[in-house]
C-alpha cells in the first residue's frame, strides 16, 4: 500500500468515517440502554404502535429476551444497512470514481506507479475503513455491555456476529468498488454504487412484510445475513460468509483488473 | 526521445485523432499546435499512458508509454489540459503531497519556482483563480527536475506576464538539454520557446515543421485607417494586397515586401496603423492557401 496515497484516504475520509462510527455506535448505546431484561420491553410498546408491516419490514419482530438478541434484533436487523452503508457508498465513490469525474486522477496516474498499485492501495483503504468502523463499534460495544450489564451479553457470539456483518460489508463495498472503477463519469459511479445495495434493501424488506412475498426477499444479497440463524448456532452463518468473502474477493479483483485496463479520459 | 506511430484514437461517436506520426528530438522543444477540439489532448493522454490506442503506439525513451507507464513517469513531468487538484488542499500541501507519491523532492527547486511564479502556495485550492491553480500544476511538473516535459496548453490561465515568465522558464529548461513536447492554441507561444513544430487538425497531423519555417511561410498584416479617397487610392495604384473591412479600416498582407507598403503609407495621412493578431487560422489559411481548410 502506498503510504501518502493513504496518508490522502485518511484526510479525505476522516470527516465522514467519524460521524458515521460515532452515529452508529450512539444507536447502540441508546438500544442498550433500552435493554431491560426484568420488566417489559419499552421499545416492544412502542413498536405495538406502528403498523405491523412496517416493523415487519425493519426486521424488528422475534426480538428475543436476551441482551444479544436484543441488540441483534434492533440493531443488525435494520440499522446495519444505514450508518457502515453510507460510509460504504461514499467512501468506494470517492476512491476511484469521483477522482476520474473530476480530472484529479491524472496527477496519481503521472506518477511512477503501477494502476495495479494505485488500485490496490485504494482497495484496500476500501476495506480498511469499513474494518474500522466495525472493530470501532464493536469494543464500544463490549465496553458499554460491560459497564451496563456485566456478563450478560455473550461476548463470543457477538463478535461473530459483527464479523459476519463485516464479511457482507466486504462484499457490498466490492460493489462499490468496482462500480467506482467501471464509471466514467461520477454519476454512474453513483448510481450503480448506490442503486444496486439499495435495490437488495428493498427487496429484504418487501420479502419481510408478508411470508407470501418471502421469494422476494431471497433475491436480495442480504438475505444471506440472518442474525437468528447466527444466535441459534446454524452452521448457515458460515457457508453464508464464505459467500461474502469470496464474492467480495471476486469484485474487488474485478475493480482492479477494470481499472488497470480501462481508458481514463482524464 | 518521444515517438508517436500512426496512432489512432477513435472516440464512440467518430471523433479523435487518426494515424498521427511524429517525434521529438531529446533535448528538443517541440510545439503541438491546434484548434480547440483538434485532438492535442487526446494525443497527449495516450503519451501519458491513460488510454489505449485503436490503432498504433508512442513511446518515451523507447518504452510503450501504455504498459510502461510507470518506468516512464520517473523521468516525466506533465501538466494536465484541465487542472483539477484534491480537495481541500493548499498549494503546498499538494506540492507535498505529489512529492511523496514520487518519492523525491528537491525543495530549492520548488522554493526557486514558487518565487518565480509568485504562487501564494499556503492558499486553500480549492479558493485560488484559475491562473492560480495553472501555477500550481507548472510547479508541480517542473519541481523534480524531470528529463522529459509534457505540457497540455500550459499557459492557460496565465497573465501576459507570467506567460513570459514561463516561456522563459522553457528556454532555460531546453539550454539546460531538457526534452519538452507543449500544446498549445497559441502560435506566438510556440514560436518563441519552441525548435519545431507539428500542427493538427480535426485529428489529422497537417504538419511537422522547423518553426522558421513556418514562419517565413506567414503573412504579416497590417491594419491601417487613412483620411480620405485619394489615400484609398494610393494604395489600390500600389498594388499592395489589401482588403477594405466593413468599418472602413484598410488590411494590409505583406510577404517581405515591407518598403513597397512604407512608400505607399508615407504618401498618405495615416490616421491609425496596428498589426492584426495572428490566430491559428490565419496560419492555416497562410501555410496552405485559402483553400486548405
Amino acid at each position: 500500500m502506498n503510504r501518502a496515497l493513504l496518508r490522502l484516504n485518511i484526510k479525505n475520509n476522516r470527516f465522514l468515517w467519524s460521524i458515521m462510527t460515532l452515529v452508529f455506535c450512539f444507536y447502540l448505546a441508546i438500544i442498550m440502554v433500552m435493554y431491560n431484561p426484568t420488566t417489559t420491553d419499552a421499545l416492544d410498546d412502542m413498536l405495538e404502535m406502528l403498523p405491523q408491516a412496517l416493523v415487519r419490514a425493519m426486521n424488528f419482530q422475534n426480538v428475543g429476551a436476551s441482551l444479544l438478541t436484543f441488540i441483534a434484533g434492533y440493531i443488525y436487523g435494520f440499522l446495519i444497512f444505514m450508518f457502515p452503508m453510507v460510509l460504504s457508498i461514499v467512501v468506494n465513490h470517492r476512491l476511484v470514481g469521483s477522482l476520474v469525474d473530476k480530472g484529479s486522477l491524472a496527477f496519481l496516474l503521472a506518477t511512477p506507479h503501477s494502476r495495479n498499485k494505485l488500485a490496490q492501495s485504494q482497495a484496500l483503504f476500501s476495506l480498511l475503513s469499513i474494518t474500522g468502523l466495525f472493530t470501532v463499534s464493536s469494543i464500544f460495544s463490549l465496553i458499554y455491555a460491560a459497564i451496563l450489564f456485566p456478563g450478560q451479553l455473550e461476548i463470543g457470539k457477538f463478535i461473530l456476529l459483527n464479523l459476519y456483518a463485516l464479511s457482507m460489508y466486504y462484499a457490498i463495498g466490492g460493489i462499490g468498488f468496482l462500480s467506482s472503477c467501471l464509471a466514467s463519469e461520477g454519476k454512474n459511479s453513483l448510481a450503480l454504487g448506490i442503486g444496486i445495495p439499495m435495490t437488495f434493501l428493498v427487496l429484504q424488506m418487501l420479502g419481510s412484510v408478508s411470508d407470501q412475498y418471502a421469494w422476494i426477499g431471497n433475491l436480495s444479497l442480504y438475505a444471506l445475513f440472518d442474525p437468528d440463524k447466527l444466535i441459534a448456532g446454524d452452521p448457515f452463518v458460515y457457508t453464508a460468509m464464505g459467500v461474502f468473502l469470496l464474492l467480495a474477493i471476486l469484485l474487488y479483483t474485478s475493480g482492479i483488473f477494470v481499472f488497470k485496463k480501462r481508458n481514463f479520459y482524464v | 526521445m518521444i515517438q508517436i506511430s500512426h496512432l489512432t484514437k477513435i472516440y464512440p461517436g467518430g471523433k479523435g485523432i487518426f494515424d498521427v506520426s511524429f517525434h521529438v528530438e531529446e533535448g528538443e522543444a517541440f510545439g503541438f499546435l491546434g484548434p480547440n477540439g483538434s485532438g492535442k489532448t487526446t494525443t497527449i493522454r495516450q503519451l501519458m499512458g491513460f488510454t489505449n490506442a485503436t490503432e498504433g503506439y508512442c513511446t518515451i525513451k523507447k518504452l510503450d508509454t501504455r504498459t510502461h507507464a510507470k518506468e516512464i513517469q520517473a523521468y516525466l513531468g506533465y501538466v494536465p489540459g484541465e487542472i483539477s487538484f484534491f480537495d481541500n488542499m493548499t498549494g503546498t500541501e499538494f506540492m507535498d503531497f505529489i512529492s511523496r507519491m514520487r518519492g523525491k523532492s528537491n525543495p530549492k527547486r520548488r522554493q526557486m519556482l514558487v518565487e518565480r511564479f509568485e504562487l501564494e502556495s499556503d492558499r486553500k485550492i480549492r479558493k485560488m483563480s484559475k491562473g492560480m491553480k495553472q501555477k500550481v500544476g507548472l510547479i508541480t511538473a517542473f519541481m523534480h527536475d524531470p528529463e522529459i516535459l509534457i505540457l497540455d496548453e500550459p499557459t492557460s490561465g496565465l497573465d501576459p506576464l507570467m506567460q513570459r515568465r514561463f516561456i522563459e522558464l522553457i528556454l532555460e529548461e531546453r539550454s539546460r538539454g531538457k526534452t519538452i513536447l507543449m500544446s498549445s492554441h497559441q502560435f506566438y507561444e510556440v514560436e518563441r520557446s519552441c525548435q519545431r513544430a507539428a500542427i493538427i487538425k480535426d485529428g489529422r497531423i497537417a504538419t511537422v515543421a522547423d518553426i522558421t519555417e513556418l514562419k517565413s511561410n506567414l503573412r504579416k498584416s497590417y491594419i491601417v485607417s487613412v483620411s480620405g479617397e485619394s489615400d484609398l487610392e494610393q494604395i489600390r495604384l500600389s498594388g499592395l494586397p489589401h482588403q477594405v473591412l466593413s468599418n472602413g479600416h484598410i488590411e494590409l498582407t505583406i510577404t517581405g515586401d515591407y518598403n513597397l507598403m512604407l512608400t505607399t503609407l508615407a504618401k498618405c495621412n495615416v490616421q491609425n496603423l496596428e498589426t492584426a493578431t495572428q490566430t491559428l487560422e490565419q496560419i492555416f489559411i497562410d501555410y496552405y492557401g485559402k483553400e486548405g481548410f
